[in-house]
């Protein structure tokens, strides 16, 4: 007989397979985009803008492991384009886990006026950015 | 005495047959669980709810996180 230490909550927060009622809600972990902009702290800002195009508004600055650290907004690669990414990051983002659901992220984006958010597992690793219209797409609530 | 695992011994033992059981109360069972697991709550275990397990194979257990 084995004790799963983390339990049901640590299976979740790493977006590993479960049933239930719930089960059929959308998650953060079904509709994350994996493919968002990361770059290293000693990236140059310059470097980032081919990452940053087709419409990505934040670079998620990771560690050599993948941990997220910090954000950079697009505005940033215009104000700074010779800095390095940890000379002008946010520091700790708030971030949510794949297990989230999506109609609790779109709630808090509509009451904080926020447009994306990044997930991660519960050790800090990056899974992506997930963006507002994205949870209004799978909640049906596409605005016009 | 039972013996630690952690997620990945979980997803190991999963691909070998273990079964896994939820000890938590059946609503919150029936909310979310791991994919494939059974739910014998904590209060109803007894001899009998344990025979609907196959003692040739391995057993996880869990809750709802660190107790």
């Amino acid at each position: 007989v084995y004790d799963y230490e983390g339990g049901k909550m640590d299976w979740l927060a790493f977006g590993q397979p479960s049933a239930g009622t719930a089960a059929a809600e959308p998650t953060l972990g079904d509709l994350v985009q994996r493919e968002a902009p990361r770059c290293s702290p000693t990236d140059r800002l310059a470097d980032l803008s081919g990452r940053m195009a087709e419409g990505w508004t934040l670079c998620a600055v990771v560690n050599e492991v993948g941990i997220l650290l910090g954000r950079i907004r697009r505005r940033h690669l215009d104000e700074k384009p010779e800095a390095r990414a940890e000379e002008v990051m946010e520091n700790g983002p708030a971030t949510y886990r794949p297990s989230t659901p999506a109609a609790e992220l779109l709630e808090r984006m509509k009451s904080k006026g926020f447009e994306a958010a990044f997930v991660t597992d519960s050790d800090g690793r990056l899974w992506g950015l997930v963006s507002r219209a994205d949870l209004e797409r799978a909640l049906g609530e596409a605005r016009p | 005495v039972p013996r630690s695992a952690y997620r990945e011994d979980v997803r190991r033992l999963r691909e070998r047959g273990a079964q896994v059981v939820e000890v938590l109360p059946r609503d919150e069972y029936e909310w979310l669980h791991i994919e494939g697991a059974i739910n014998l709550p904590l209060k109803e275990l007894d001899a009998e709810s344990v025979r609907r397990l196959d003692p040739t194979r391995a057993v996880i257990t869990y809750c709802n996180d660190f107790q």
